[in-house]
């Protein structure tokens, strides 16, 4: 399907199997292709079809109030002048208690919804949109509300409920880990084109992109390798787990990197490069530090041994069979 | 007033379509114009030798000097007030809250009554008392339309003016406390319905 926008067209094929995540950056035309979907905007040519029921096509555009789907809204749209029943009621095709029930949220069927934490709205605007028995359940970045505390609980049990339930659902988010909780297939989007499309594992395993890698949080360096070394751009070397030649992309997660002051004499690791820390970022029991075009995961503690902050020289190093190469498509600049 | 202005100021607030401002400004117009050229408007366009009133004369109806008449000028400059308001409120609901209905499976009515009208519903009911002020004070219009025949088409604005007019000082004093005290309860409960509002939808 296709639809034009300010900067550029929404323009892809994809075929919805699994339950699958559309994930991109901000603008990138995720939920537009998800209005798309539910009909709530009108593409400006393709097909859209649904369990074999054509929805959109030359001279066919179903209504969105009969596509038969459950749309759960970035800020849930919960109608503000009715309580939780009140909502999950409101074109309800299943039982509203029991949907309510299998939410674990039945306690709260008379309470108000602006009386509602962030995570009960979403079980909410779940249960309203589960309780139509749609046939698919569209969720346009169901965590995005929420604060960053309560997130990952609140994902593990999103992901629980839509296990439970069997419904297809396409989700919208652009965070990579959330993607990989709450579906099998992830779409990596990009200006409204598909960038990369597989399981969270493909995509973290062989991105076929910088900007898939970025996404997936796993370092890509572009380089030109000959056998078991890889030459980049300002004549470092990086040795490789596996010979190749031509242009490649060395890929290292963050976690095989270790970070020292010092380069260190008595150790296995092959590759070591010395850089200045650009960025320290503390998310839980993990510490993120930007070394050069690299990103080394440690533990907070080892930050604070180290005495690492932004301007301090560190040498970052790793194992040869640590690294991954994967060719580089857009190949013949180094 | 109501049950036409409503619907179509839901249209106008809900979508777009070539000529809209131009629909919107002449709705507008009998606000902004000068209440005895609107009567004289309404006159030329029902009035016996009208633009209309040979075809309602010819099915025995006449408009001018009847109450029908008074009603006619009331609505048709107080009536844009509540159109306006109306408009405003139903732009002001979240185009979300319709999206979601309609995704649930709601047609244009169920998301009309049951979305649109509860939500917009304060908005709608402070308009339709300020038209409903507007209209009590209505006086150019009517007088120009209508004219004042007592126990008629005699408003209470006109009488007062009359029993001034007539030297009645004391009568059109007690005819124009009368008035206050109806616009200032008016005044009084659109302010409520206004904060009632705020405090019912205001998100946490």
């Amino acid at each position: 399907m296709i639809f034009p926008l300010r900067h550029f067209a929404v323009d892809v094929a994809l075929d919805v199997a699994a339950p699958t995540a559309l994930v991109g950056p901000s603008g990138a035309g995720k939920s537009t292709m998800l209005r798309l979907i539910a009909g709530l905007l009108r593409p400006a040519g393709g097909e859209i079809t649904c369990n074999g029921e054509t929805w959109f096509g030359p001279g066919i555009d179903v209504p969105v109030e009969r596509r038969r789907i459950g749309f759960v809204f970035q800020d849930y749209a919960l109608f503000p002048h009715k309580n939780v029943i009140g909502n999950v009621a409101f074109e309800a095709r299943r039982d509203p208690d029991e949907t309510l029930r299998q939410l674990g949220i039945e306690h709260l069927a008379h309470a108000r919804t602006r009386d509602l934490s962030g995570g009960e709205r979403q079980r909410v605007a779940v249960a309203r949109a589960l309780a139509t028995d749609p046939q698919l359940l569209l969720l346009d970045e169901p965590l995005a509300a929420l604060d960053p505390g309560t997130r990952s609980s609140v994902a593990a049990e999103l992901a629980a409920v839509l296990e439970r339930t069997q419904v297809p659902t396409i989700t919208v988010t652009h965070s990579y880990e959330e993607a990989t909780m709450l579906a099998e297939q992830v779409v990596v989007i990009d200006r409204g084109r598909i960038v990369q499309s597989g399981t969270g594992a493909e995509l973290l395993h062989s991105p076929a992109s910088r900007f898939v890698a970025d996404f997936a949080g796993v370092n890509y360096v572009a380089g030109f390798a000959e056998g078991p070394v890889v030459h980049l751009p300002d004549g470092t070397l990086i040795h490789v787990g596996d010979a190749a030649d031509g242009p490649v992309a060395v890929l290292v997660a963050p976690w095989e990197i270790t970070l020292s002051l010092t380069p260190p004499t008595d150790t296995s690791a092959l590759n070591h490069l010395e850089g200045l820390v650009e960025r320290v970022s503390v998310q839980g029991n993990r510490a993120r530090v930007g070394v050069g075009a690299l990103t080394a995961e440690v533990t907070p503690g080892s930050v604070e041994r180290l005495g690492i902050r932004p301007g301090v020289k560190v040498v970052a190093s790793w194992k040869a069979t640590s690294t991954r190469v994967v060719p580089r498509p857009d190949g013949a600049h180094r | 007033m109501l049950i036409v202005g409503t619907p179509v100021a839901y249209r106008l607030a809900t979508t777009r379509f070539r000529g809209k401002t131009l629909l919107v400004t002449l709705f507008e117009l009998p606000l902004v114009l000068p209440p005895a050229v609107a009567g004289l408007g309404l006159f030329a366009a029902f009035g016996r030798t009208g633009l209309l009133g040979g075809q309602l004369d010819a099915l025995g109806i006449q408009l001018p000097f009847t109450a029908a008449a008074v009603v006619m000028a009331m609505t048709f400059v107080a009536g844009p007030l509540y159109l306006r308001q109306a408009q405003a409120s139903f732009a002001a609901v979240d185009r979300d809250l319709l999206a979601a209905a309609r995704t649930l499976g709601a047609g244009p009515w169920k998301r009309f009554f049951q979305v649109a009208i509860p939500l917009a519903g304060p908005g709608l009911g402070a308009g339709a008392a300020l038209a409903w002020a507007r209209a009590v004070g209505e006086f150019g219009a009517t007088i120009m339309f209508a004219g004042s025949l007592e126990g008629v088409t005699q408003t209470a604005p006109i009488a007062t003016y009359l029993q001034f007019e007539q030297g009645d000082f004391g009568t059109a004093l007690a005819l124009g406390a009368m008035l206050i005290a109806l616009s200032g309860i008016v005044l009084v409960a659109v302010k409520l319905i206004i904060r009632g509002r705020t405090l019912r939808f205001e998100p946490t």
